[in-house]
């Protein structure tokens, strides 16, 4: 066990799946330096037939992966920045996630593309802060992952790799340099489950990525008013862990999501239809949501900690379904 | 692949009539409302495909298709009963039926599968070639395209970084100077896609894509030069598109006057490659007749075979988009 942060977990996690499988290997842009140093230091090991410096080019670092992962190999595509993956959209939508169904079963798309996603201030506002999980997660074929913690996202990360299907990895920008606990070696967390971060029996609060420590910072602010909430940590955004939710919601009785997306069509509303479909009648009071409002996301840094959600949203959330 | 023997140039000729009649009878076909799928085909461009695909190694090697790619299908191995299953999306075919006989895929016999998106197949090429560079291997990559792909910006991002990463891959373009309906003058600046290769620093050549023993010649040059670690080549092949964009258009010229439709068809490149054979004496009326036979039977069959293939059922709808990996969280 060690001390890490989220980057140099992911980092680690990259080297023991290099190190362990031949047909892996990571292509994107500055590969040596790694915008948040998550593949710092792999190129010296690995090589540069491994370890891949590409152009400015997102939709060909895409198409690429999908081509080596059609002929066998396990591709980790970086795409810096979560916004820019509108410009591998087509390679990521029409190519990556059909492989299996135009293939008729014949094959599949072993692939990840990471990502830089969501809000971090430094002024880098409008087109390097968005989140996308739920446009990709509308993608019927992608696997969508967003870890909240190093431990997870080493784990997270040796999942999706080993992944038979394309696997969209989107690592929250503000929450790279926190640290925790990390099991060295062979770390397995599994895609599709939630993670109960803490029990509770008045309120399900659901989140994920950066959003899980305002989650458990707003479940920590209801304890002093003696409400009792309990944390789910989504981990992987699809396929959703339904269960744990909805097993949660029947005990709890009350639900709010917390999301950095924008609040129209976002996958908490998926997850709120959904629970609102299947346990309807184990509800105490309305599902609430408390997400960005539907606008983009400034540069303006006091501007974007009022567009992002924070604890004092969620208690506020909270409060207005207990009675 | 050395010089042509004359079983080369019978197998290049059947390939090339094979294409041309088997698309033929797509027409009667979809016309008689056999089945659904809005056909593209390539009459008149066949030589293209078959020249170049014919320099590859028929499993080992890669080929990533355009739209207009038939015949590059049968030069790889797929037979016609394998192609026409396809374009009656029956279960039993490689796409599962769930996707057009134009964007097969196929692991045995080195075809990768691509999209409906003109220009997509770019990048799909460059990580096949990838792969085929980090397995230490001679085996190539090779990805056809129209003139109309080539304003996609794929094309750019994907001959750039073939040619910085040394990449075994070779761009073959089908330019038969209209897309869809849009002839080439009013689709670029310089007419002359080979002209583009320089930009990158890769070779280019620019051939008759009439001529399939041209084509073999000059694709087999830049194929070997993939096969020796000398990285991507371009090559231009100018041809020419004798009906419309697919198969609903069957008549139409496209504003192409009467003349140039005329030159193209005397060009044909069937004609020209049986005439090549009868002057070397490599082909007789008895000889061409028992291809023609063969091709018909064949086409035949391949019809007779594709309608008795099991339909797909309503149950198929939910197949084959995860592995049992991620089906079974998500049941």
């Amino acid at each position: 066990m060690a001390t890490l942060n989220l980057s140099a977990a992911l980092n680690q996690a990259l080297d023991e799946e290099l190190a362990r499988d031949e047909t892996v290997f990571v292509i994107g842009e500055d590969m040596a330096r790694g915008a948040f140093a998550v593949t710092k230091g792999l190129g010296k090991k690995y090589g540069d037939d491994r370890i891949i410096n590409a152009p400015l080019s997102e939709s060909t670092i895409a198409g690429a992966c999908v081509g080596a992962a059609m002929m066998g190999r396990r591709p980790v595509g970086e795409i810096m920045f979560g916004d820019f993956l509108v410009l591998a959209m087509d390679q990521i939508v029409n190519s990556a996630a059909k492989v299996r169904y135009c293939y008729g079963g014949r094959n599949h798309a072993p692939m990840v593309i990471r990502c830089a996603s969501g809000g971090m201030g430094r002024g880098i506002g409008p087109h390097h802060n968005q989140s996308f999980e739920a446009m990709m997660a509308h993608v019927p074929g992608l696997v969508v992952v967003m870890p909240s913690n190093p431990a997870d996202g080493k784990g997270l990360l040796k999942s999706a790799i080993r992944c038979d299907d394309p696997v969209i990895f989107l690592e929250s920008k503000s929450i790279y340099f926190v640290k925790g606990e990390v099991p060295d070696g062979e770390h397995i967390v599994p895609l599709g489950k939630a993670d109960v971060k803490q029990e509770g029996t008045d309120v399900t609060l659901v989140a994920s990525g950066a959003m899980v420590y305002k989650a458990l910072k707003a479940a920590e602010g209801m304890q002093a008013d003696g409400v009792s909430v309990e944390v789910i940590d989504l981990r992987t955004i699809k396929p959703l862990d339904k269960s744990t939710i909805l097993k949660s919601v029947e005990k709890t009785g009350r639900l709010v999501i917390v999301e950095e997306a924008c609040q129209v069509a976002s996958f908490g509303a998926y997850i709120a239809a959904t629970v609102a479909d299947e346990a309807f009648h184990s509800l105490k009071a309305p599902i609430k949501r408390v997400t960005a409002p539907d606008t983009p996301i400034p540069a303006n840094t006091f501007l974007e900690r009022k567009y992002l959600p924070d604890e004092n949203r969620i208690i506020g959330t909270i409060k207005t379904i207990l009675h | 692949m050395g010089k042509l023997t004359p079983e080369d140039l019978e197998k290049m000729y059947y390939y090339m009539l094979l294409t041309r009649e088997f698309e033929e009878r797509m027409g009667k076909l979809m016309h008689d409302g056999k089945f659904d799928e809005a056909i593209h085909r390539s009459l008149g461009q066949e030589a293209v495909c078959v020249g170049a695909t014919y320099c590859l190694r028929q499993k080992e090697d890669v080929m990533v298709p355009s739209l207009r790619s038939r015949a590059a299908f049968f030069v790889k191995g797929l037979d016609a009963n394998t192609v026409m299953e396809a374009v009656y999306c029956k279960r039993t075919s490689l796409t599962g039926g769930k996707e057009s006989s134009h964007h097969l895929g196929s692991t045995e016999y080195g075809v990768l599968l691509t999209t409906g998106f003109i220009g997509s197949q770019f990048s799909l090429a460059v990580g096949a070639a990838l792969a085929l560079k980090q397995k230490k291997t001679d085996q190539v990559a090779m990805v056809f395209f129209g003139d109309g792909a080539s304003s996609r910006g794929d094309f750019h991002e994907s001959l750039n970084m073939a040619a910085v990463l040394n990449l075994p891959v070779v761009f073959v373009c089908e330019n038969n100077q209209i897309a869809w309906s849009t002839p080439i003058a009013n689709q670029m600046g310089n007419v002359e896609i080979v002209s583009r290769a320089s930009g990158y620093g890769i070779p280019g050549a620019r051939v008759d894509g009439q001529d399939v023993l041209a084509v073999h010649e000059t694709v087999n040059e830049a194929v070997e030069r993939a096969r020796k670690g000398d990285g991507p080549s371009l090559v231009e092949c100018v041809t020419y598109r004798y009906a419309g964009h697919q198969v609903y258009e069957q008549n139409w010229r496209g504003g192409r006057d009467e003349e140039e439709y005329n030159y193209w068809r005397s060009r044909d490149p069937i004609d020209i490659l049986e005439k090549q054979m009868f002057d070397k004496k490599q082909m007789d009326e008895a000889s061409k007749a028992e291809i023609h036979e063969r091709v018909q039977r064949e086409i035949d069959e391949s019809v007779a075979y594709a309608e008795s293939q099991p339909d797909l059922v309503e149950e198929d709808l939910y197949t084959d988009v995860y592995g049992s990996e991620i089906t079974s969280v998500s049941s």
